[in-house]
């Protein structure tokens, strides 16, 4: 008798298991279904393919876009060479449903704006494909508290729970600080070779910028978007006091143009190539990975203020965030270029 | 004096690569001469006038300018022997009559030049000669069919060549500019140009020719003084219609169809 | 009257050439002009105020570039409509401007320095033009005005394809809006070294157009009647294609794609001095030039920010042709 009842109990509690689904809200405020356990997750695009990787590498079944090859030393092993499968979302869509299929993943995610484009493709992605399709707010001042709900849906809470806790700390960190600023610095982001494109005041591309204390000298005036090409006439106009660029034609080059000689950064020599390795420190893609610029711009900007080595700042987020070790030479490459006066401060 | 200018050919083939149009086509021509290439439509007059001209390559045969081989020439040279009129037509652009009759003088510019006021001179003595001086100035887009024409003889005396070719010159025009064009084609033979044109109005042909050319299917049929090579016979023969060459009572020729008779009965 | 439209051809370049030095984003005083001056004479004021840079190193050339690419584009579209007899003919007829595209957008996609994007732009629109020229020679029998045109349409939209395939594989944060902005054209970037290369180029596909004016208009007459006049239409044609394909190649390297200036200006150049082409080519560049200048000054101080040129020329140029198509000439000009 007691065996029969072992019996229905087991059933039924394979039952419970099979049927149980969990429901999540997203950013977009639907209710979506999804499984209790997840092993295999999706991203839908280089921003949440890095939040993915941060948070729970050992989930991800592929990358939006490879990394490339000057990237690779800097992630995990088990990480590396899993396949490209396109990105489903932003421009450039080029995930073919099938891929996506034949990826079976338990769950997809996108990390970034919340517009109702965006919401009605997922809406449609999950509607062929029958997987759920979460989308979550990528938006700076939102990102512990988006960090957290994904830790919760996929079971890794305790590891989301010390990267949003590093997020919060960094931001508290730079808000206190900035209290004490006398003046603050007036930043130019050079992008391209010419060095002629720049992100306007407000955008994602130089968000962290302006969050770091500095003031985005291309104000937003009437024009829409994130991108603006200017001349080196406006750029005179402005005259900013520190240039920070990712381009390295452009790093190499600004220096033997006596127009760019002119601009007052030039001649202080604040001009400062923005780490790319393994992501982008200030955009590229416009995610998690930006926090270490936080700090980064920040004590650049006001050195007195944020007195920390940038040197152990990066240490430290390279191995809470994307856990490898990095040794003090592969340091020097990835900050070549991004302190005054060369290596050391 | 220079030797007296022929344009000869002998033994022509002519045709697109790979598609014979005609074969065996010998004839000649000197100065105060004109020579009329009769023929249907469709015959093979323009094919030849283009392989004569030069504009393009004979497929068998030689083309000769006073003893030379049009093949070795180059088309300056070319066209200081021999002057093209096309049929009148409208141009893209809306050039003025003096302009269009500037153009004959290219040949006769250095490479680098352009024409200067002697050639200005030349081009409105040329233009008074055939009787339109008051054209110059207007828009050759403008002015009729038969002053085109006019325009574009004018034209090929600018480039002083001893030479004309003419095709089909009174094509789509009016009786009366007919009869000037064909006027002054006989004032030019008179004045010792050597002249060729084309036409398919065999009446044209016996009103200015010195020598006929028959060309029909492709072939010279016949070549020789007007009376003797347009006859009846030959017409009905490659017109397929039943013609008839009748004297005038002033003493012309003139070609009509063989109908039973002259006009109906009203 | 025939030498007085000229004139006013000039002094309006002259007018447009003073306001394009004095308009900009920053705010330039006399007293630059003139130290810039005196240190082009050789009197040395110490080291140069921001204001002597902009007017020599930034603001000169830039009006400098906008003159030498109007008057290429203007240049080259009249060449090409005659050539071609047909008016509505734009110096991207055998895919010139496309091909300099591609070049372009292939350099920016392997992160090439701006040399080498201007570099790989130049070779692109040669080589597009070859390569249709060859495929016309390749055509034998055909009617080459027509060969040429369609070749050029073929290639063309097989150059936009690859372009297309670019923009695809491009970074999306990094490269895919450079590339747009190439593609509408800009002279924001325009340096000193720039027009040192660019213009012996355009100078070096004048000379040809400028020594044989005469026998280029004979041209327009079409390929029987040109020969027939005494002139060797094969070789001029291949001459004049190269020249014009040269300073458009040159100058679309510089300053991207900048659409309707080589179809707009000639047609209004020819409804001033006629079609003669001796007259029509000089009209047509100085009107090219003045109209560039204008159009520059337009892009960079309608906002902070740049206005790409081609965009600004679309929007004077579609009115302008509907206009003209309404008045329904006959011929044109």
């Amino acid at each position: 008798m007691v065996r029969r009842h072992a019996l229905v109990l087991m059933i039924m509690g394979l039952l419970s298991t099979a049927l149980a689904a969990r429901e999540t809200g997203d950013a977009t405020g639907r209710r979506i279904p999804v499984p209790d356990r997840i092993a295999r997750v999706m991203a839908a695009g280089p921003t949440a393919a890095v939040v993915l990787y941060v948070l729970a590498p050992d989930l991800m079944v592929g990358w939006p876009s490879a990394p490339r090859p000057n990237e690779r030393e800097f992630i995990r092993p088990s990480a590396r060479d899993l396949p490209e499968l396109g990105r489903l979302t932003g421009r450039g869509d080029t995930a073919n449903v099938e891929v996506v299929l034949k990826a079976r993943p338990d769950l997809i995610f996108d990390f970034g704006s919340v517009t109702p484009t965006f919401a009605s493709l997922a809406a449609r992605v999950q509607e062929q494909t029958g997987i759920p399709y979460l989308l979550i707010d990528g938006h700076l001042d939102h990102t512990a508290a988006s960090l957290r709900e994904l830790g919760r849906v996929f079971g890794v809470s305790d590891r989301a729970e010390a990267v949003a806790r590093y997020v919060e700390d960094t931001e508290r960190l730079i808000d206190e600080r900035l209290k004490d600023v006398p003046a603050r610095r007036r930043v130019y982001l050079a992008r391209e070779p010419n060095g002629l494109e720049t992100g306007l005041a407000g955008s994602i591309n130089t968000e962290i910028i302006e969050r770091a204390g500095g003031i985005n000298v291309a104000e937003r005036g009437s024009g829409r978007g994130g991108i603006a090409n200017v001349s080196i006439e406006q750029v005179l106009a402005w005259a900013p006091d520190t240039i920070i660029t990712w381009d390295a034609n452009f790093f190499a080059s600004y220096a033997a143009d006596p127009v760019w000689g002119a601009v007052p950064a030039v001649k202080a020599k604040r001009v400062f190539l923005a780490p790319r390795l393994p992501f982008g420190w200030i955009d590229a893609p416009p995610s998690i990975n930006r926090v270490i610029g936080l700090r980064w711009i920040a004590g650049l900007l006001y050195p007195e203020i944020f007195p920390e080595d940038i040197r152990a700042s990066a240490r430290e987020f390279i191995t809470l965030f994307y856990q490898i070790d990095v040794s003090d030479s592969q340091l020097d490459r990835i900050l070549a270029g991004a302190q005054p006066g060369g290596r050391g401060r | 004096m220079a030797a007296v200018m022929r344009l000869e050919a002998r033994d022509l083939s002519i045709g697109y690569r790979g598609h014979l149009v005609g074969s065996d086509i010998s004839l000649s021509l000197g100065p105060g001469e004109v020579l009329c290439l009769l023929g249907p439509n469709g015959a093979g007059k323009t094919t030849l006038f283009r392989t004569l001209l030069g504009l393009q390559p004979a497929l068998g045969g030689v083309v000769l300018i006073d003893g030379a081989p049009l093949a070795a020439l180059r088309p300056a040279e070319i066209a200081r022997h021999l002057a093209y009129v096309p049929q009148a037509h409208v141009t893209e652009f809306s050039y003025s009559v003096l302009d269009v009759v500037l153009m004959g003088r290219t040949a006769r510019l250095k490479p680098f030049s352009s024409p200067g006021a002697a050639d200005e001179r030349l081009a409105r003595d040329k233009l008074a000669g055939l009787g339109i001086a008051d054209l110059a100035a207007q828009d050759y887009t403008r002015v009729s069919g038969g002053q085109r024409q006019l325009a574009l003889i004018a034209r090929a005396l600018a480039q002083e060549t001893p030479i004309l070719v003419l095709d089909e010159p009174t094509a789509s025009l009016d009786f009366g500019n007919q009869a000037l064009v064909l006027g002054r084609i006989r004032d030019l033979a008179r004045q010792g140009f050597g002249i060729v044109l084309s036409t398919h109005d065999p009446d044209h042909a016996l009103l200015v020719s010195t020598r006929v050319a028959i060309i029909a299917d492709g072939a010279l049929r016949a070549i020789g003084s007007p009376d003797a090579v347009v006859t009846a016979e030959m017409l009905s023969a490659i017109y397929r219609t039943q013609v008839l060459v009748e004297e005038t009572p002033s003493g012309r020729r003139v070609c009509v169809p063989a109908w039973e008779s002259a006009a109906p009965r009203g | 009257m025939r030498h007085g439209v000229f004139v006013l051809l000039l002094a309006a370049l002259v007018a447009a050439l003073l306001l394009g030095l004095a308009v900009g984003p920053y705010p330039l005083g006399f007293a630059d002009v003139l130290h810039a001056a005196a240190r082009a004479v050789g009197v040395d004021n110490g080291a140069p105020t921001p204001g002597e840079i902009v007017f020599g190193r930034v603001r000169l050339p830039r009006v400098a570039a906008g003159m030498l690419v109007g008057a290429a584009l203007a240049g080259a579209g009249t060449t090409y409509q005659t050539l071609f007899r047909n008016p509505l003919v734009s110096p991207d007829i055998l895919g010139v401007a496309t091909g300099a595209g591609l070049g372009a957008v292939a350099g920016i996609l392997l992160s090439l320095p701006v040399a080498g994007i201007q570099g790989l732009a130049f070779v692109g629109g040669l080589a597009t033009v070859g390569l249709v020229y060859v495929i016309a020679a390749a055509l034998r029998g055909h009617d080459r005005t027509l060969v040429l045109v369609l070749g050029g349409v073929v290639v063309g939209a097989l150059a936009g394809a690859c372009i297309s395939l670019v923009k695809i594989l491009a970074d999306p944060y990094d490269q895919l809006p450079a590339i747009t902005f190439w593609l509408l054209g800009s002279l924001a970037g325009v340096k000193l070294a720039d027009l040192a290369t660019v213009a012996p180029l355009v100078l070096a596909g004048l000379v040809p157009l400028v020594l044989f004016r005469w026998r280029i208009g004979v041209l327009s007459l079409g390929d029987d009647e040109a020969r027939s006049l005494g002139v060797d239409v094969f070789r001029l044609r291949a001459l004049v294609i190269g020249a014009a394909t040269l300073m458009t190649a040159s100058v679309v390297a510089v300053s991207g794609v900048i659409g309707w200036v080589g179809l707009m200006i000639p047609h209004i150049a020819r409804m001033l001095v006629g079609p003669n082409f001796s007259r029509l080519l000089p009209a047509s560049m100085l009107l090219g030039a003045s109209f560039m200048l204008i159009v520059d000054m337009a892009a960079r101080s309608i906002a902070r920010v740049e206005t790409p040129l081609g965009i600004l020329t679309a929007v004077l140029g579609a009115p302008f042709f509907l206009w003209l198509l309404a008045r329904g000439r006959r011929t044109w000009g």
